[in-house]
């Protein structure tokens, strides 16, 4: 997967020599990788390892302190770290979705459902009612929530539902690339199961490309084409999902993987 | 005839770092050449490397030294280097593998769970749900339990789920990894009835059997892993 | 100690910052303008914007009209007047045509305005991403790169619930096809009146110390959906004073048994209107 700048086809992400320091603390440290259309990256480690920072750079909320994230807009092939924040904004609104383990960041409490799922249409410009309650019902009933609760306020959802709600209201532009922060943490295993469910389907029916943030190696194995294992910042070992907890060589990731309980 | 598969010097070690470094050596420089219509009956005690070999075969584990060429739609690919979308690609179109163990997933009926690689290749699915149900019916699992999640299933019942989604699909390679093991007589020569044809059709078949008579029943060949008998001669090593 | 104010009260530094405020602002039609807001002698809430803006507009030449609700003398209204009449001596009137400068508080007047006449707002909140984003620096953002899915957010909610727009009062309005802004609590039955006045329109919010204006001739279209377009509020009945049908009515409960009236809110008009009716 060596890539030269220029070089096409250009991958959908990549990420070269990636770097976030607060302050003199270290969040991650010269990460490099691509990710390929319709591909699901796992990165995996422990709190604190930098995984979320890096994702968070990826999605625009958190500035870099060095290095370069290209992604194949649909404005060209483009440095996010170095493009004009109107650009920036424009193209995280619109073409990723973040999906993120707390949903209070990730939705409109105070508005409906319907309203959350409508909002990025609507900020894409689509002025038809009709329409937008349409295409929320349609993605509701895709994220298995009753399209009955559609004029209800996300507080009254429990949390795997708020979590699935937050995945449609993403997912309802066809963003080209979903990026997700531990999103199954938090949850009651059953209910786990069921967003799993949901997001394995989606991303089979849909060709999602995608980079899942998660300290759960059973969903990272269950989602992901391939996972970087990360700590203290730096990446310490990639490769295939089976690979890397089949037969991680590193001993970083031979703890992580033993120490997981097999029921 | 041109082989599908050729493996050439590969050699894989295991190191242990939280088991005071304990390195492991498995295979060491082995080289070998598989044949369409070809069954391979892999033989040797515990811990010979048997089911390393099929798992690197697969690049389930990592290839550290050596290729393992593959023939895929009419081209050669190294499975030691070639990309993750390619492997991918591989694994829905050439190589099968099945093992004993099914990893069930919650909520996801035992249909779906078998024809999902039909789904996979983009095959319609009232013709995939056919396909999945003759299957189902010949391995002899009961109706009523097709559209149930298999994580409640017995053991048997899970192994024979796991068969039939291996054989669901036709592959130029299918990998085996002990897909008998306690199985009752009649699925038993199921199994064997569906391997047989897969070769017949025309597949490299590489197994592994715990139990004698299948691999005498099966084999065109046996590979003896056993350490000290897994040297081959290199002329048997295709270069490409 | 003897002590004269200046004219209109405000120092003239303090009205040229003002001014120049009330310039970029009709520059960037819509736009909301920082201002060094003055302290004035009456509380935030009572106006202290729109009189900051009239004291730096006041010509000795202008004439000067004062409303409220629609009215001409409610407290608010007359305080305000006593306060310009005693610190600028100019000359007042309940007349919408003869006024240059109106200060109005929640009405725009029935009578169409004209060219030459400016109107002064006072506004209590001028931003109108405000509900939805209580951050300014991002409300600055979104206004800077246009950002406004979430202002639709709002008209959605109101269908979803009521299935209209309820939104009644400060509904939310594009200017020159670029910034949306809230029109100070003006019933939206005011809204058409906006587009293409021939009036200027400044709006000065006291407490949050920003200006913003439409300068004539402007689009000022309502925000809406295809299918659910901006509407005006009619009333059955007409006004039991001067029996318009046509302008904005206020409900008057008139005894303890529910017994109502609906009457003109502008007072002005529905003096006016009763005379040519009788």
């Amino acid at each position: 997967m060596t890539y030269m700048p220029g070089e096409k086809p250009y991958p959908l992400l990549s990420v070269r020599n990636l770097s976030k320091f607060y302050g003199k603390t270290m969040g991650c440290h010269e990460i490099s990788f691509e990710l390929g259309k319709g591909e699901v990256i796992g990165i995996v480690g422990e709190s604190g390892s930098g995984k979320s920072t890096l994702l968070k750079c990826i999605a625009g909320r958190l500035t870099t302190t060095n290095g370069s994230i290209f992604f194949n807009s649909s404005y060209g092939f483009i440095d996010l770290c170095r493009t004009d924040e109107m650009l920036l904004r424009k193209i995280i609104r619109s073409e990723t979705g973040f999906v993120t383990q707390n949903s209070v960041e990730g939705l409109r409490m105070t508005v409906s459902a319907g309203g959350n799922i409508g909002e990025r249409l609507m900020a894409g410009g689509m002025r038809h009612y009709g329409q937008i309650r349409k295409i929320a019902r349609q993605w509701l009933e895709t994220v298995e929530i009753d399209a009955k609760r559609m004029d209800d306020l996300p507080s009254t959802f429990s949390g795997g539902m708020q979590q699935r709600l937050q995945i449609a209201a993403n997912l309802v532009t066809d963003p080209r690339i979903i990026l997700m922060d531990e999103p199954t943490s938090g949850l009651d295993v059953s209910v786990q199961a069921r967003l799993i469910d949901v997001l394995r389907k989606l991303v089979a029916r849909l060709s999602l490309s995608m980079i899942l943030v998660t300290h759960d190696l059973a969903v990272a194995r269950l989602l992901s084409h391939r996972l970087y294992v990360m700590k203290d910042g730096r990446i310490v070992e990639s490769g295939l999902s089976d690979q890397i907890l089949d037969d991680p060589r590193e001993p970083y990731t031979q703890l992580l993987v033993s120490s997981i309980l097999k029921p | 005839m041109d082989p599908i598969l050729n493996i050439i010097n590969i050699s894989k070690d295991f190191v242990f770092h939280h088991q005071e470094g304990i390195r492991i050596k498995v295979l060491d420089d082995f080289s070998m050449r598989f044949f369409p219509g070809q069954a391979t009956v892999l033989t040797g005690p515990s811990g010979s490397g048997k089911s390393t070999l099929l798992k690197m075969i697969y690049a389930g584990y990592q290839i550290p030294e050596g290729k393992i060429l593959i023939r895929h739609k009419k081209e050669w690919v190294d499975m030691a280097k070639a990309l993750p979308s390619l492997v991918y690609e591989i694994r829905q179109h050439t190589i099968g593998y099945v093992s004993q163990f099914l990893r069930v997933l919650p909520r996801v009926s035992a249909l779906d769970t078998v024809i999902e690689p039909l789904i996979a290749r983009r095959m319609e699915t009232g013709k995939a749900e056919q396909k999945g149900r003759q299957i189902l019916e010949r391995l002899r699992i009961p109706e009523n339990l097709w559209h149930l999640s298999a994580t409640t299933f017995s053991g048997g019942e899970q192994q024979r789920i796991n068969l039939a989604r291996g054989f669901v699909a036709p592959y130029p390679l299918l990998l085996l990894d002990e897909p008998t093991a306690s199985l009752d007589p009649a699925n038993r020569k199921t199994v064997m009835d569906l391997i047989r044809e897969a070769v017949q059709d025309g597949s490299c078949v590489i197994g592994i059997f715990h139990n004698r008579s299948d691999q005498k029943e099966l084999a065109d060949r046996v590979i003896d892993m056993s350490p000290n008998m897994t040297s081959q001669p290199s002329s048997q090593a295709l270069e490409v | 100690m003897s002590h004269t104010y200046n004219f209109a009260y405000l120092d003239e530094q303090s009205k040229k910052m003002i001014r120049r405020s009330v310039l970029k602002a009709m520059a960037i039609p819509g736009f909301q303008v920082p201002f060094g807001g003055r302290e004035m002698p009456l509380p935030y809430g009572w106006g202290t914007g729109g009189i900051q803006l009239t004291a730096s507009l006041l010509g000795k030449e202008d004439v000067l009209k004062v409303i409220d609700q629609g009215s001409d003398d409610t407290v608010n209204a007359v305080s305000i007047k006593d306060f310009f009449r005693k610190t600028a001596g100019i000359r007042i009137t309940e007349n919408t045509p003869e006024a240059t400068l109106i200060q109005t508080r929640h009405r725009i007047p029935e009578t169409p305005l004209k060219q030459g006449q400016i109107m002064v707002y006072q506004v209590p909140i001028p931003e109108p991403l405000q509900f939805i984003e209580p951050r300014r620096p991002e409300t600055l953002k979104m206004h800077a790169f246009e950002e406004y899915g979430a202002m639709y957010v709002k008209l959605y909610e109101d269908i979803s619930k009521h299935d209209r727009i309820v939104t009644a009062f400060d509904y939310p309005a594009l200017v020159h096809g670029r910034y949306i802004m809230s029109p100070s609590p003006i019933p939206k039955f005011d809204n058409p009146k906006l587009h293409q006045s021939p009036a200027i329109h400044i709006f000065g919010a006291g407490r949050e110390k920003r200006i913003y204006a439409v300068p004539p001739y402007t689009d000022v279209i309502s925000l809406d959906f295809e299918d659910y377009p901006f509407e005006l509020e009619t009333w059955e009945e007409s006004c039991a004073i001067c029996g318009s049908g046509t302008s904005f009515l206020d409900e008057i409960i008139t005894d303890d048994k529910g017994s109502r009236l609906f009457v003109c809110s502008d007072t002005e008009y529905c003096r006016k209107n009763g005379k040519k009716e009788a």
